[in-house]
């Protein structure tokens, strides 16, 4: 085989693959990006001109700013409860017996066994006015409960939903850990405690912290939950492009308003990654 | 007086009994090994010193002092893991620190102690590398500074050399075995490689099957084994089925085959095994010699000739320095022979039975 068609085959072998990513992901996300400066007028439709005006009424609007501001907290929030209970919820998991092991990893790994609406309708019967939890306060007149519409209620039902992508992560790096160096710390004098936290934190870290980048990223994304439990009351971006493309109909400022949360979920994700790459490139290679 | 004192240590999980009645003294400053192959029980014995394995049974007394139900965080002892376990998001002077920091020890006393310790083993220059970026040796050694620089009254050796290749490896025992000299500290190391315990320590337990087998000096252990498993386990041997046919005073006669000859010892009459060592066994011109064999193969191993003889006895290996002369060749007709002390008759281990 000549040099250059051994060079030309890796491309030639992936092509296939390529192409199908570049027509359904590149094109339509292109055509969005175009869709985005167009014009739009409530009795012509999409106009056929470009400018920037979708983007400034976002970016100039209050509405839009909450709106972003509420999806970006409820993002760093939903990623902060996933650290706090993914990671532990993962080191207990991998010092479990045989049989409960993977008994509780099935469990954990449930939720993503369901789909996403099935799931979060179960938390409306939970958390809404008329949910068990609600009910069961009133018939103790314990006064009434209502989670629905609610930024807690959006933000539970999405840890549910996406801490086992915490778990897999942590658990990913819980396994390269040598269970040696546990007691060596033991050996040296530290109690328990001390070598969880200063010798199995620091090296589960970059695992807590990439989960922490899926969780965030797919929070910011989100759609189904925060339609579901946070209705048209509690709007995050994602619904609310959803509104502009099917209700108002003004396709264009929906485009712009989904360019912006990629353009912002990329930025996020993109310096979190750096500054992670930095702090552990030397020690972990 | 004994330093550390294992009182009849025994250690059952379920019907396996790992190690059974495994009694041993040690004094301060002595060097001891584990020895024996995998699953013998001497890396259980190690973890019950440590204090990571509760013993079933038996007491482990230090200094006077009963440490048995002591948590191995409160023990103090030194141990170097076979991984080594290093903390690998510390550097080599944070890993080093890190037991002096569980002690509360100061910081200008700490940085004082973890540069001598550096020294110790010739790491100062690395002292602000990760784990990572040490070869297997250096990790090694930075394991080694780590678990002494807590002066710990008992040092413990898991298979510490194990992952080294063969050149390091004999470096590091040659090393180890100065640090050791220099500190004084108590060591036991556990390890399956018959060379690295008696080129090491003072004393060698054999273990086999959780039992104690024998517990000597490494010349004693190998020039006069208790039985045919730490005759076989420690150097080459040639092993041989046999009987004693007579016996006087403190002489023996011994057959193997058709082949008789007398040797000194005490057994009693009936089935023994026969052990010579191939080191110890002579090649003579044909003819001359207790037996005649004819050599089958011949390997070149450097420093010494191997060579694998065909004669009544059945195979017999016998090795031969490398002078500098020719070799034998192979189908060449020989003699073999050997002084009578180096026929050793040996009670056939239990563990054949």
């Amino acid at each position: 085989m000549s040099e250059t068609s051994s060079r030309k085959q890796p491309y030639l072998l992936s092509a296939p693959a390529l192409i199908l990513f570049l027509a359904l992901l590149g094109a339509p996300l292109l055509m969005t990006l175009l869709l985005s400066f167009n014009g739009f007028d409530f009795n012509r439709g999409i106009l056929p001109e470009y400018s920037w005006a979708n983007y400034w009424e976002v970016l100039s609007d209050e509405y839009f700013h909450e709106i972003f501001l509420r999806t970006f907290g409820i993002a760093f929030a939903v990623t902060l409860i996933c650290m706090l209970l993914g990671a532990p919820e993962a080191y207990i998991l991998s010092r479990m017996r045989k049989p409960w092991k993977s008994l509780f990893l099935v469990i954990i790994l449930g939720p993503l066994l369901i789909s996403v609406v099935v799931r979060t309708l179960g938390w409306a019967l939970l958390i809404g006015g008329n949910g068990v939890i609600s009910q069961t306060l009133k018939a103790l007149d314990l006064g009434s409960f209502n989670l629905m519409f609610t930024t807690t209620g959006v933000v539970i039902a999405l840890v549910h939903v996406l801490i086992p992508f915490m778990v897999l992560s942590v658990w990913a790096s819980l396994q390269k850990l040598d269970p040696a160096v546990e007691d060596a710390g033991i050996s040296l004098g530290a109690s328990q405690f001390t070598v969880l936290r200063r010798i199995v934190l620091p090296q589960v870290m970059p695992g807590i912290l990439s989960g922490g980048m899926i969780v965030f990223a797919l929070t910011a994304s989100a759609f189904a939950t925060p339609s579901i439990i946070g209705g048209r009351r509690l709007k995050v971006v994602a619904t609310t492009a959803y509104d502009e493309y099917l209700s108002t109909l003004n396709w264009p400022l929906g485009a712009a308003i989904a360019m912006l949360l990629l353009l912002a979920n990329i930025v996020i994700i993109a310096s979190y990654n750096r500054l992670l790459e930095r702090r552990y490139a030397r020690i972990f290679g | 007086m004994a330093f550390l004192e294992l009182q009849h240590l025994h250690k059952r999980y379920g019907d396996f009994t790992a190690v059974a009645d495994m009694h041993l003294d040690i004094t301060q400053g002595e060097f001891i090994s584990l020895l024996g192959p995998s699953g013998c029980g001497k890396t259980t014995t190690l973890q019950m010193i440590a204090g990571f394995v509760e013993p079933s049974r038996g007491k482990v007394i230090l200094d006077g002092r009963d440490i048995t139900a002591l948590k191995p965080n409160q023990r103090g002892l030194g141990i170097v893991f076979q991984s080594y376990a290093l903390f690998p998001h510390m550097t080599v002077a944070e890993n080093i620190s890190f037991g002096l920091e569980m002690r509360k020890i100061p910081r200008a006393e700490r940085r004082r102690r973890v540069q001598d310790a550096l020294e110790l083993v010739h790491l100062a220059p690395f002292a602000s590398r990760y784990p990572r970026q040490l070869s297997g040796g250096q990790r090694q050694r930075v394991a080694l500074a780590r678990a002494l620089v807590i002066q710990p009254p008992v040092l413990l050796l898991d298979e510490p050399l194990s992952n080294l290749d063969a050149k390091l490896r004999e470096d590091m025992q040659l090393e180890l075995r100065s640090i050791q000299r220099r500190l004084g500290t108590t060591t036991i190391l556990v390890t399956h490689d018959q060379s690295e315990a008696l080129s090491l320590s003072d004393r060698i337990v054999v273990m086999n099957q959780g039992q104690m087998i024998q517990v000597d000096a490494p010349f004693q252990t190998y020039e006069h084994p208790g039985d045919s498993f730490v005759s076989d386990f420690l150097g080459k041997t040639n092993l041989l089925d046999g009987e004693i046919i007579d016996r006087q005073n403190d002489q023996v006669r011994v057959r193997v085959g058709s082949i008789e000859w007398d040797a000194p010892g005490s057994a009693q009459l009936g089935s023994v095994q026969v052990s010579l060592r191939p080191e110890k066994l002579l090649l003579t011109a044909p003819a001359a010699g207790r037996v005649q064999g004819r050599i089958q193969t011949c390997l070149f191993l450097g420093n010494h000739w191997l060579y694998q003889i065909e004669c009544p006895l059945g195979e017999i290996l016998v090795t031969r320095p490398n002078d500098g002369g020719d070799s034998l060749s192979e189908g060449a007709q020989i003699g073999l022979d050997w002084p009578a002390p180096a026929c050793q008759i040996l009670a056939r281990s239990s563990a054949d039975e």
